[in-house]
């Protein structure tokens, strides 16, 4: 009986460290339902491996010089950190800074003004941008159809070998939705695995009573828009929301950031005019820029002390997910290397 | 195919009805004449021609009715017309005895933009999803016009789901029973309604594209 036990308990912690290894869904017990539709792509281990070669494969643009890692990189929790606005195909300078990706299965609507509202078709913004990748999506599946590496893992993945739009897009899809973030710190306090220490517990207070009804905890965003006060940049005239809704209710309201893993996502905001999270917090200890759409509660500035802010930036850092970072099976697959047997 | 032959089937009376089989065609005139891609057609309003460069549109849910009683219908839910694209201008279709009017849906209908990327007529390698914004294009009018106070570009991307802007609009036609069905977009009416003072691009969900969709579904006749 014992000895059983200790072969299940074997098996057990083998698939848990096997689980880690390969990209799959999972719940956190404390994490809310997702907004995901798993019934109209189902991710099975085909679909998913081959939606993360075809994120890092340069394949996706015209020139073949940028894949979607080239600007979501797997060290900097999917976001890029060189740049204040992305840079695509020829060098091209976008107009805002790439957003970090995990949790993506809870999140309602993409992009910083929410112009996506699934994250299957996302995809499309990317490629078919012309200072992004700049292909057409046509002309991509035709470009992958020619590839018997390619054709062998859609058929992998979806019993077709005939490449379609739907099945590129649900591939990258069904990569995307396995980068899951739950294992900071925090996410072993909510467990109760690990604690706080004093300085972590006193900024999370401040946390609580600041910044939560819009970085709403566990996944530290309440999935909503809101204008936190930034004053707009001459140059790139984002007026946010606005440009999707028209609504002038909208203006200067972007999306509101997931908080975990800030140690990895560096610049800040949309744009990236912040390159420290001390600067981030001075932000919210100042006067906002006004304007009508400015939310009620940064009217005033958060009287936070200089040992404030230290506990704050204390209790942000215990949002680093190192394992979520350095995990392999989330980065360059080896099917891409140019000695791999398969390609 | 199975499930509509099915809705179709348990709609009809219990004694066998024979079906009979037709062919709904669609192109695009002026002044009567078929339209090509890429030809000068006058519009009839001074020296105003007009030029197509794409004709592109969805049609879904096309059925046959008599009275309210919808009597037939095509194998498939979502088509695309292309006008560059001859095989997509014919549509077969079942009935079983009369019809008196024909309807269809010029676009999308929301609950499926609110979804995740589809295949077949709704695949977006047909061109026909925003790619910066989630939605289907419901309709691609593009070309050239020379009657306007310069010759100018057309660019109409119409599409957009949203209250109070919905593009995708219901038509109706009284239509008489026959196997041969032409459906046709009347663009001297459209561009008498679509004047030169309106703007020539519009690729943005909103007041104008609902506009220009009622304005198109407004120029479809049936031929018979
Ligand atoms: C040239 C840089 C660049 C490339 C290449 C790129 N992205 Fe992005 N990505 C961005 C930027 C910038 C945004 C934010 C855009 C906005 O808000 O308008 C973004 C947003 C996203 C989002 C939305 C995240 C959120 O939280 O709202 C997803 C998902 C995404 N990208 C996935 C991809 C995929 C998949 C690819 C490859 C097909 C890709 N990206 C290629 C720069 C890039
Ligand atoms: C009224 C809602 C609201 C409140 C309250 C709020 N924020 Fe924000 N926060 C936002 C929005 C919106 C953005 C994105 C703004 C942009 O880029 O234009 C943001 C961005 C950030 C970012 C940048 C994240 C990134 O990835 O770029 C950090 C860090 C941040 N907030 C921390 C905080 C902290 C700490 C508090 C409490 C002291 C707080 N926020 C309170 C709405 C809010």
């Amino acid at each position: 009986m014992r000895s059983r036990l200790v072969v299940i308990g074997c098996c057990l912690l083998l698939s848990a460290s096997v689980a880690m290894q390969t990209n799959t869904f999972r719940q956190a017990s404390y994490f809310p339902p997702t907004s995901y539709n798993f019934d109209e792509n189902p991710l099975t281990d085909a679909k998913v491996a081959l939606g993360r070669i075809l994120f890092y494969d340069p394949i996706l643009s015209a020139d073949s010089t940028i894949s979607c890692a080239s600007c979501h990189s797997s060290y900097n929790a999917f976001s890029h950190t060189d740049h204040k606005l992305s840079h695509g195909i020829r060098g091209e300078i976008g107009t805002r800074n790439a957003p970090a990706l995990f949790n993506l299965a809870w999140k309602e609507s993409f992009m910083w003004d929410g112009a996506i509202h699934q994250l299957d078709v996302q995809a499309l913004a990317p490629i078919n941008n012309v200072i992004e990748m700049d292909m057409s999506t046509a002309d991509l599946v035709s470009r992958l159809q020619k590839s018997a590496f390619y054709r062998k893992l859609f058929f992998q993945a979806f019993n077709d070998s005939v490449i379609t739009g739907q099945h590129l897009l649900q591939a990258l899809g069904a990569f995307q939705v396995t980068l899951i973030s739950d294992h900071s710190k925090y996410d072993s306090v909510q467990l109760g695995t690990a604690q706080f220490t004093e300085q972590e517990a006193a900024g999370y207070q401040l946390f609580k009573q600041y910044c939560n009804s819009c970085h709403t905890e566990p996944l530290f965003t309440n999935e909503g828009f809101a204008n936190n006060g930034l004053a707009p940049d001459p140059q790139l005239h984002d007026a946010g929301r606005y440009r999707i809704t028209g609504n002038p209710s909208d203006s200067l309201k972007f999306a509101i950031p997931s908080l975990r893993n800030l140690s990895y996502t560096y610049p800040y905001m949309h744009d990236g005019r912040f390159a420290q999270l001390r600067q981030v917090l001075d932000h919210y200890t100042s006067e906002k820029y006004f304007s009508a759409t400015l939310d009620p509660s940064l009217n005033h500035a958060f009287p936070l002390s200089s040992n404030d802010k230290v506990d704050m930036i204390a209790f942000l850092l215990t949002l680093d997910d190192k394992q979520f970072v350095f995990n392999k099976a989330y980065q360059f697959p080896p099917e891409l290397l140019p000695n791999s047997k398969t390609r | 195919m199975i499930p509509y032959l099915f809705t179709l089937l348990s709609l009809l009376p219990a004694k066998p009805e024979k079906l009979s089989y037709g062919t709904i065609t669609f192109n695009a005139t002026m002044q009567g004449e078929p339209m090509q891609l890429h030809t000068m057609y006058a519009t009839g309003h001074g020296n105003d021609s007009v030029s197509l460069s794409t004709c592109k549109f969805y049609i879904v849910d096309i059925v046959l009715l008599d009275g309210s009683k919808v009597v037939g219908e095509p194998e498939l839910k979502y088509i695309l017309i292309d006008l560059s694209d001859s095989s997509s201008l014919n549509i077969p279709f079942v009935y079983k005895g009369h019809f008196n009017g024909i309807r269809f849906t010029l676009g999308v209908d929301s609950a499926t933009n609110m979804s995740g990327p589809k295949a077949g007529a709704l695949d977006p390698v047909n061109g026909m999803y925003w790619t910066w914004q989630s939605g289907y294009i419901n309709a691609k009018i593009e070309g050239i016009r020379t009657g306007c106070d310069t010759a100018r570009e057309f660019l109409y991307h119409i599409g957009g789901y949203h209250a109070p802007d919905q593009t995708a609009l219901v038509t109706y036609r009284i239509c008489k029973t026959s196997e041969k069905i032409n459906v046709t977009l009347d663009m001297e009416r459209f561009f008498s309604t679509v004047t030169c003072d309106m703007d020539a691009t519009v690729q943005i969900p909103g007041a104008k594209a609902h506009a220009l969709a009622a304005y198109m579904s407004a120029s479809f006749v049936i031929n018979q």
